[in-house]
């Protein structure tokens, strides 16, 4: 699970993560909503140990990530917006070299068994990644945060600039990991991908969650307005301090 | 780990087009380099085989004659370029390797590789030693400054950081991997050299080997350590090539300039004419009538207690003459020493600047070690005098003792051709590697100084961004 509690991030004086409190289960999909510069970005690299927190406690499968980063590291795994990987590589190549890093050596027919597993189509195993889409590329990096055996996982946007067949596929894979028994935190815009995905939904405006929902309390149209109700006032105020962040 | 992360560069440059035609272009120079520089060394070393063969069959093919006249006529010495000298020619081409001996002056070394040369060729020999320290730093910064900028730009550092890639063993992968491509371009060009060199001299060609492959370590732990310490890859290349520019190029000619403008030389002719009228004021053994002569030869009649030259039972003027040269070699002493002083202040000038600029230890070092540096030349100079004093001290002596007399009463020469068969032809024997590496201690400390100081700043650089420097 990952929990976070009374965190606080300030850069230069500046807060822009305050009391920041939430809790993912192990099977649960958390999605943290807000506007650019709410802080989401700054929680995950909070999560991920890229950041460390002014004051409070952030804790990833029981273990302190702040006084144990790098064991904390190894309860985690982590998807970026635009997932990062060797253009030179194959997909199988990426993945055998990250899971290897992480300490999980993958033979090939188990490379592909994960990439098929995370859903990347089988005559894209061997061609150099410098050719993938977005789309495919998120689902090696589903497959690598699979092959380590985490037991969290975070997600930074995912969905952004994905088709929407990819974005509802990118759910599925989602559902199935919390199914799999993984904590996953998701920092997200997309409020209808949320709902639908998520089990609870937190939304994040200067770095202050305004609001917790679980997501099967409100249909679209209500996260919506709750949604807007509170960023829209706060939008100018988050803008700013993210740019100073 | 560290492998695993290696193997992934080595991939990396190798499926990377733009790595692989830089690399192939870098080889096919360093081949082009070691093949150059073996060929015209072995067309100088036969060229210098036949002059010394003529010289020596000059000298023994002469008529016999006057010792004193055998003196006049000198003997041509000739320095060999040694087997390593082709990895570096160092100051050979300006210095030059054929001394004229012959007495009463001490001649200038001639045959200068870069007289002959063309002013495009002056500043830019091909040669294995500027492949590697002036192309392959640059080669290793043109495969190597986005190597972590890049990984920072694209997100895969962050992906690494996740994963739990230790900072150090991948910044240390990159150091390895880029190295490598350094090491294996000194193999080939030292495997050029070891396949078409006449002779080898295995520990000169080890030691140069290591010294490259010590100074491009210094390169690569360098590239990797400022790619991972600027934000962008745009920077670490301005940042990498400004650096390459300023020791490569700028420092050394600058440690020039200040050497000579701290310990100016006389010129060559100022040099000269200093020398000869020093000259001037020793005993002159051709003039009768100079009065240190006739003082000399006072004394002289005086030991032997006889009151004119022929009744002396040596002839007088092989003493004269010889006095005369030993004069003229403490007038040479002095202002040689004087030079050798002003030399020495200023190689010590210019290797204050290797404490700061590591390729320029590692060329001083590269000239010590193939024998072609200044010392190695001041050397060869100081041996070629010793020898000339000896030839010239045996010649004279020969003409004064080694006498007969003739049937008219005067004494004559009594040389023979044995006599000047006895004459061994000036065999240098260079500076052992050890000596040279010995006066080069600063040179070597510099050195490894760089290489202790580089690999721990690239570990704080890897410790920092282990603290969290990602973002």
């Amino acid at each position: 699970m990952i929990e976070l509690d009374s965190v606080v991030m300030e850069f230069s004086g500046r807060r822009v993560v305050d009391e920041l409190s939430l809790k993912v289960d192990a099977g649960a999909v958390y999605g943290l909503l807000g506007p650019n510069g709410a802080g989401k970005s700054t929680t995950i690299n909070l999560v991920t140990g890229l950041l460390a927190p002014t004051s409070g406690t952030i804790r990833v499968g029981g273990i302190d990530a702040v006084a144990e980063p790098q064991r904390a590291r190894g309860q985690l795994a982590y998807v970026s917006e635009s997932v990062a990987l060797y253009p030179h590589l194959s997909g199988v190549e990426n993945l055998q070299l990250f899971s290897t890093l992480a300490g999980k050596s993958l033979d090939a027919p188990a490379c592909r068994a994960s990439l098929e597993r995370a859903g990347l189509q089988r005559d894209a195993h061997a061609r150099r990644v410098a050719t993938y889409s977005k789309g495919m590329r998120q689902k090696v990096g589903l497959a690598i945060a699979l092959a380590k055996d985490a037991r969290a996982i975070v997600l930074d946007e995912p969905s952004s600039g994905l088709d929407p067949s990819a974005a509802a596929e990118l759910t599925d894979r989602i559902r199935e990991l919390a199914d799999d028994g993984l904590a996953v935190l998701m920092a997200t815009h997309d409020l209808f991908r949320a709902r639908e995905s998520c089990d609870s939904i937190g939304l994040l405006v200067g770095g202050v969650l305004q609001a917790q929902w679980a997501a099967n309390e409100l249909d679209d149209r209500a996260l919506e307005s709750a949604y807007l109700e509170r960023v829209g006032r706060d939008a100018d105020r988050t803008a700013s301090s993210r740019d100073e962040a | 780990m560290l492998g695993v992360l290696v193997r992934n560069e080595w991939r990396g440059m190798l499926r990377d087009g733009r790595g692989v035609v830089l690399i192939a272009l870098t080889l096919l120079l360093g081949i082009g380099a070691a093949w150059a520089s073996a060929s015209s060394h072995a067309r100088a070393e036969r060229a210098h085989a036949r002059a010394t063969e003529a010289a020596r069959t000059a000298w023994n093919e002469r008529k016999v004659d006057n010792p004193h006249a055998r003196a006049h006529f000198g003997d041509f010495v000739f320095r060999p370029s040694g087997p390593a000298s082709h990895l570096d020619a160092g100051v050979q081409a300006v210095t030059g390797r054929v001394v004229y001996t012959e007495a009463h002056r001490q001649n200038a070394a001639v045959h200068r590789a870069q007289r002959g040369a063309s002013a495009l060729l002056r500043f830019s020999r091909l040669e294995p030693s500027m492949v590697l320290q002036h192309l392959a730093p640059l080669v290793l910064v043109l495969l190597g400054f986005a190597t972590v900028a890049s990984e920072r730009e694209s997100g895969r550092l962050r992906l690494h950081w996740v994963q739990g890639t230790s900072m150090g063993s991948l910044l240390l992968a990159k150091s390895l991997a880029l190295w490598s491509v350094g090491v294996g371009l000194a193999l080939v060009v030292l495997g050029v050299h070891v396949s078409l060199a006449e002779a080898i001299d295995l520990g000169r060609t080890g030691a140069f080997f290591a010294l490259h492959a010590g100074a491009l370590w210094i390169v690569a732990v360098t590239v990797v350590g400022v790619s991972a310490g600027v934000r962008s890859s745009g920077a670490a290349a301005a940042l990498l090539l400004a650096l390459w520019v300023l020791s490569a190029i700028v420092l050394p000619r600058l440690a020039v300039m200040v050497a000579s403008a701290a310990e100016p030389l006389p010129d060559r002719d100022a040099f000269a004419a200093a020398m000869a009228e020093d000259r001037k004021k020793g005993l002159d053994g051709h003039n009768p009538q100079d009065e240190r002569a006739k003082a000399l030869e006072r004394k002289i009649l005086a030991e032997y207690g006889v009151d004119t030259p022929e009744e002396l039972p040596v002839i007088l003027f092989g003493l004269l003459a010889q006095a005369d040269e030993e004069y003229g070699a403490r007038v040479w002493d002095e202002h040689f020493g004087a030079l050798q002083a002003q030399l020495r202040t200023q190689a010590d000038i210019v290797g204050t600047f290797s404490v700061v600029n590591p390729l320029q230890a590692t060329d001083r070092l590269s000239m010590a070690i193939a024998g072609t540096g200044l010392e190695s030349h001041v050397d060869f100079l100081r041996k070629t005098e010793a020898y000339r004093r000896t030839l010239i001290r045996t010649l004279n002596e020969g003409l004064a003792y080694d006498v007969k007399r003739a049937d008219d009463g005067t004494l004559k020469p009594a040389a023979t051709a044995e006599f000047y068969a006895g004459f061994e032809a000036f065999d240098y024997v260079p500076l052992s590697l050890e000596e040279q590496l010995r006066r080069r201690w600063l040179d070597l400390l510099a050195l490894l100084g760089w290489m202790l100081g580089s690999t721990a700043a690239l570990l704080m650089v890897a410790r920092r961004l282990q603290r969290r420097g990602l973002t």
